[in-house]
C-alpha cells in the first residue's frame, strides 16, 4: 500500500517537474535516452543560493502538468511517468544488472521485495531489447518493459 | 492514525486554558512564536502577507492568534484554502490549548493536505550535507536540505524520498550581475520546495560532482509528523533570501528548532548560518545518528581506477572514443578486469556529457558501452573509501596572532577570518587543492609605532585542482580586498586596494602529496602614491605545494608588472603544522622585490585557532 503511495509521488512529482506542454521540450515522455540534463542550475550563482528557476515545486498535484494533463501520454497508466526523470541512470543500472536506480523502477512498478533480483536479472538479459537505441523515449522504454514483464512468468502480474 | 492518536494524548495532557485573559500569555509562549517565525524583537521573518490571517504584513503574535481563533470558526466555502486546512500546526496546536474547541465546530476535510500527507508518507528525517565539489571552491561554502523517508523504505527506494529544500526563487530574465546581487543582499523570495530525492541526486552527485553526506535525525514519527504540519504551512510561501544569514541551512534550523527547542539549534546562526557550521551544531545536539556517505559520480569513476595502469587509461581512452573496436581492445585484457575498464570507459564518457547539450556521436558510443558492458562477467567494482566527515573538519572561523620581524622591526599582529579555507590550513573535510576565504581581517602593530590595518580581504577563491590524462581541469584564483604593498621607498607600505585575478594550471608530482602549479595573473590597483591612482597589471605566479604527515607547505614565487612600470617580485614561503583540529601553528617568510633595487624579508610565526 505504501509502494503505491510511494510510486503515485513519483508520478506526480515527475509530472509537475516536467510541466510543459505535450510532446514538448520538458515532457517527461519525450526525454530521450542521454538527453543530458543541461538544464539544471549550472551557475554558480544558482548554487550559492541554492536557487530554483522555473516553478518551485511542493510535490503537488495541482498546477498545469502539460505531459500527462489531457492524458493521452500515458502508457498503461501513470506508473510509468517517472521513469523519464531517471532513464539515464536507470539504463546504465539495467547494462550493469545493479544499482539503486534500477532498485527503484523497481519500487516504482510495484516490483515486491522478493522479486526484485529476479527483476534485475530479467532486465539486464533485456537490455538491448528493453534500450533499442541511443535515441529511445521514455515511452517506449516503459513500453518494451513491459512486454518483457509480460513475457516473465514472476513478472507478467506487474505489468499492464 | 497516528496523528489521531497523539492529538488525543495531548490534548488529555494540556491542561484546558480557554480562558481570554490568558490569550495573551498564549501569544508569548515560544511555540506560537516560533509557529510564526518570530525573531526575538517580535518580528516575523516571513515577508509574506499570505502567511498571516490577521490581514497585514507583520501581526502582532497576539493579532494573530486570535484571527486563527476567528477563522477557525468561519463558515467552509473552500476546505482547501480553509485556514484549519491551510494552517494545520497552527490549529492543533490552539485545539491542545483549548483556545478552538474542535467539536463545537463542523467537521471539514482537507483534501489537499490529507493527499500531500499521504505522499510524503514519511516517519523519518534526514539532514543532507552536499559537500564542496572540485574546482569550485565558492561551492564550499555549502548547502543542507532535508529528507522525509517513508517507514519501509526498502534499501534503493530512498530515491523515491521527498527532499524538502529552501532556496532563492530565482527570475530567470535576470543578467547574471543582477543576480549575484540580488542573491546575496535578498532580492529574491526564498521558498521551500520539496521534490523526490533523486532529483537532488541527479544534481549534486552528478551535475555538480558533489558527495553528499547524509545525517540521519533521531525525530520521533509523531515528531516528524509535527514537522510537515507546519512545512505545509510554509508551501508557497515567501522569505526574504540572504545568502549569509537567512539563508537555507538556517531556515532549517528554525524547523527543528520548532520540535527540540531545546537544543536551541539556532542560537549564535542569526548573523551568519555557515552550512557546514548548522550541520556540526545538529550532530553536536546529539540528534545525528551514523552519517550515511554518498559519493559524486566523478569521486565513484577516481576510485575505479585508481589501480589502473597507464596502459588501462590508454585503453579506457580508447574505447571511449572507439567502442566499436572493443574486441581489438579488450582482447589483451583479463576477463576480469574487462567490467571495470568498460564501466570506466562509460563513466569517463558521461562526465564529460553531463551539463553539455544531446550530442548524437556520444550519445552513440555511450549505448555501444552500455552494451559492451551488459556483456561482461559481474565482479564487484572498487568502491570509494569515505573521507573525513566533513563535521570533522575544522571549524569555519578563524583567530590568529603571531610575531615576526619585517626589515628588522619586530610586530605582532591579529586576525581574524570568517571562514573558510586556505590552502596552508588542514584540509581533512575540505576538499584538496581548494582555498575560499571570506572576510579576513588583519591587523599589525610595530614595535614603537602605532596599531594599523595589514590587510583586509572580501573574497579570496584558489582552485588547483590537478591536470591528469584524462582531465584538464583549469587552476584559477580570485582575489578582492585592501593590502598594503611597497610603493617608494619615501612612502614605506601603504594600503592599496585591488582586484586580481589568474588562470594557469597544475600537476601533481605524487598522487595529490606534492604538485606544482603556474598561473598567469592580473590585477587592478588603487593606490593613492601614484598618478593615476588606478592601475593595472599582469604577471605571474608558481609553486609548489605539499602535504606532509606533519601539515602543509607551499613555496611560491610572484612577479607583477604594472602598466605604470612598477616591478614587483615576491617570494613566500609557508609552512602549516596541524596541532590539533582546530588549532595549527604557521610559519610564513616573505622577501620582497621591490622596483627601486631595494628588497626586504619578513618572518611571521603564528597560532592559529578556527572557531564557530
Amino acid at each position: 500500500m505504501k509502494r503505491l503511495v510511494l510510486a503515485t509521488s513519483l508520478v506526480i512529482a515527475s509530472s509537475t517537474a516536467f510541466a510543459e506542454a505535450p510532446g514538448g521540450p520538458n515532457c517527461g515522455w519525450g526525454n530521450m535516452l542521454f538527453d543530458g540534463s543541461s538544464g539544471l542550475p549550472a551557475h554558480v550563482m544558482a548554487s550559492l543560493t541554492n536557487g530554483t528557476t522555473g516553478n518551485a515545486t511542493f510535490g503537488m498535484t495541482s498546477g498545469t502538468n502539460g505531459c500527462d494533463a489531457n492524458g493521452t501520454l500515458t502508457y498503461g497508466g501513470q506508473k510509468w511517468m517517472g521513469l523519464a526523470a531517471v532513464m539515464d541512470e536507470f539504463s546504465e543500472d539495467v547494462a550493469r544488472g545493479e544499482g539503486e536506480a534500477l532498485n527503484a523502477v523497481a519500487v516504482m512498478i510495484g516490483v515486491a521485495p522478493e522479486d526484485r533480483e529476479h527483476f534485475a536479472a530479467v532486465t539486464h538479459q533485456n537490455f538491448s531489447t528493453i534500450f533499442t537505441s541511443e535515441s529511445v523515449t521514455a515511452e517506449d522504454v516503459a513500453r518494451n518493459l513491459d512486454e518483457v514483464m509480460k513475457a516473465d512468468a514472476r513478472l507478467n502480474r506487474y505489468a499492464s | 492514525m497516528n496523528r489521531i492518536l497523539i492529538g488525543a494524548l495531548c490534548a488529555l495532557l494540556m491542561p484546558a486554558v480557554a480562558g481570554a485573559s490568558s490569550l495573551k500569555q498564549l501569544a508569548e509562549s515560544p511555540y506560537w512564536q516560533r509557529l510564526l517565525h518570530l525573531d526575538a524583537g517580535g518580528r516575523s521573518r516571513v515577508d509574506d502577507e499570505r502567511f498571516f490571517l490577521a490581514g497585514r504584513s507583520d501581526p502582532s503574535a497576539l493579532e494573530e492568534l486570535v484571527a486563527m481563533r476567528d477563522a477557525a470558526s468561519a463558515e467552509t466555502d473552500d476546505p482547501r484554502t480553509h485556514p484549519r486546512c491551510r494552517y494545520p500546526a497552527r490549529y492543533r496546536w490552539l485545539q491542545q490549548q483549548g483556545v478552538i474547541d474542535a467539536k463545537a465546530l463542523p467537521a471539514i476535510r482537507c483534501p489537499d493536505y490529507e493527499e500531500w500527507r499521504a505522499q510524503v508518507n514519511a516517519t523519518r528525517v534526514s539532514l543532507i550535507f552536499p559537500a564542496a565539489y572540485m574546482n569550485s571552491p565558492s561551492s564550499m561554502y555549502g548547502h543542507t536540505f532535508l529528507r522525509f523517508d517513508p517507514e519501509d523504505a526498502e534499501s534503493g527506494s530512498l530515491w523515491l524520498s521527498w527532499a524538502l529544500n529552501f532556496g532563492a526563487n530565482i527570475t530567470t530574465e535576470d543578467n547574471s550581475l543582477l543576480y549575484a546581487y540580488k542573491g546575496l543582499f535578498g532580492g529574491y523570495p526564498g521558498q521551500f520546495n520539496m521534490m523526490p530525492y533523486y532529483r537532488k541526486i541527479q544534481e549534486y552527485n552528478r551535475m555538480e560532482n558533489r558527495d553528499m553526506w547524509e545525517y540521519p535525525l533521531d525525530l520521533s514519527a509523531a515528531e516528524v509528523d509535527q514537522l510537515l504540519e507546519h512545512v505545509w504551512e510554509l508551501k508557497d510561501i515567501n522569505f526574504d533570501y540572504f545568502f549569509f544569514d537567512e539563508n537555507c541551512s538556517f531556515q532549517l534550523l528554525e524547523l527543528l528548532d520548532l520540535i527540540r527547542p531545546e537544543a536551541r539549534l539556532t542560537e549564535g546562526f542569526d548573523l551568519h548560518a555557515i552550512p557546514a557550521d548548522t550541520v556540526r551544531a545538529v550532530v553536536n545536539a546529539g540528534m545525528a545518528g551514523e552519517v550515511v556517505y554518498r559519493p559524486a559520480n566523478r569521486t565513484r569513476f577516481d576510485a575505479l581506477v585508481a589501480d589502473f595502469s597507464d596502459d588501462e587509461i590508454d585503453r579506457l581512452e580508447a574505447l571511449t572514443r572507439a567502442p566499436e573496436q572493443a574486441d581489438q581492445l579488450l582482447s589483451a585484457v583479463p576477463v576480469e578486469r574487462r567490467q571495470q575498464l568498460v564501466q570506466g570507459a562509460y563513466d569517463y564518457l558521461r562526465l564529460q556529457q553531463d551539463g553539455a547539450v544531446r550530442d548524437e556521436d556520444a550519445n552513440r558510443r555511450s549505448y555501444r558501452l552500455l552494451q559492451l558492458l551488459n556483456q561482461q562477467p559481474r565482479a564487484p567494482l572498487p568502491q570509494p573509501v569515505m573521507p573525513t566527515n566533513p563535521v570533522n573538519g575544522h571549524y569555519s572561523g578563524l583567530l590568529r596572532v603571531g610575531a615576526g620581524q619585517r626589515a628588522e622591526r619586530d610586530f605582532i599582529e591579529l586576525g581574524i577570518r570568517a571562514a573558510y579555507q586556505d590552502l596552508l590550513d588542514a584540509d581533512d573535510g575540505f576538499p584538496e587543492g581548494a582555498e575560499l576565504e571570506m572576510g579576513e581581517l588583519a591587523l599589525r602593530y610595530y614595535a614603537g609605532g602605532n596599531l594599523k590595518l595589514e590587510l583586509l580581504d572580501l573574497v579570496s577563491i584558489r582552485s588547483l585542482p590537478p591536470r591528469s590524462a584524462l582531465f584538464s581541469p583549469w587552476s584559477w584564483q580570485v582575489r578582492a580586498g585592501l593590502e598594503r604593498v611597497h610603493s617608494d621607498a619615501a612612502s614605506g607600505d601603504n594600503l592599496v586596494g585591488q582586484v586580481a585575478g589568474g588562470g594557469g594550471v597544475t600537476y601533481d608530482l605524487n598522487r595529490q602529496r606534492t604538485s606544482l602549479f603556474a598561473l598567469a595573473t592580473g590585477r587592478l590597483e588603487f593606490n593613492d602614491r601614484f598618478d593615476p591612482a588606478l592601475t593595472a597589471g599582469i604577471g605571474t605566479n608558481f609553486g609548489v605545494r605539499h602535504k606532509g604527515r606533519w601539515g602543509q607547505g607551499i613555496a611560491e614565487y610572484k612577479l607583477m608588472q604594472l602598466t605604470n612600470g612598477q616591478l614587483r617580485q615576491r617570494f613566500d614561503l609557508g609552512m602549516q603544522w596541524n596541532v590539533g583540529r582546530q588549532q595549527g601553528l604557521r610559519a610564513g617568510y616573505v622577501h620582497r622585490q621591490h622596483d627601486d633595487g631595494s628588497y626586504d624579508n619578513a618572518l611571521l610565526v603564528e597560532y592559529r585557532h578556527h572557531l564557530l
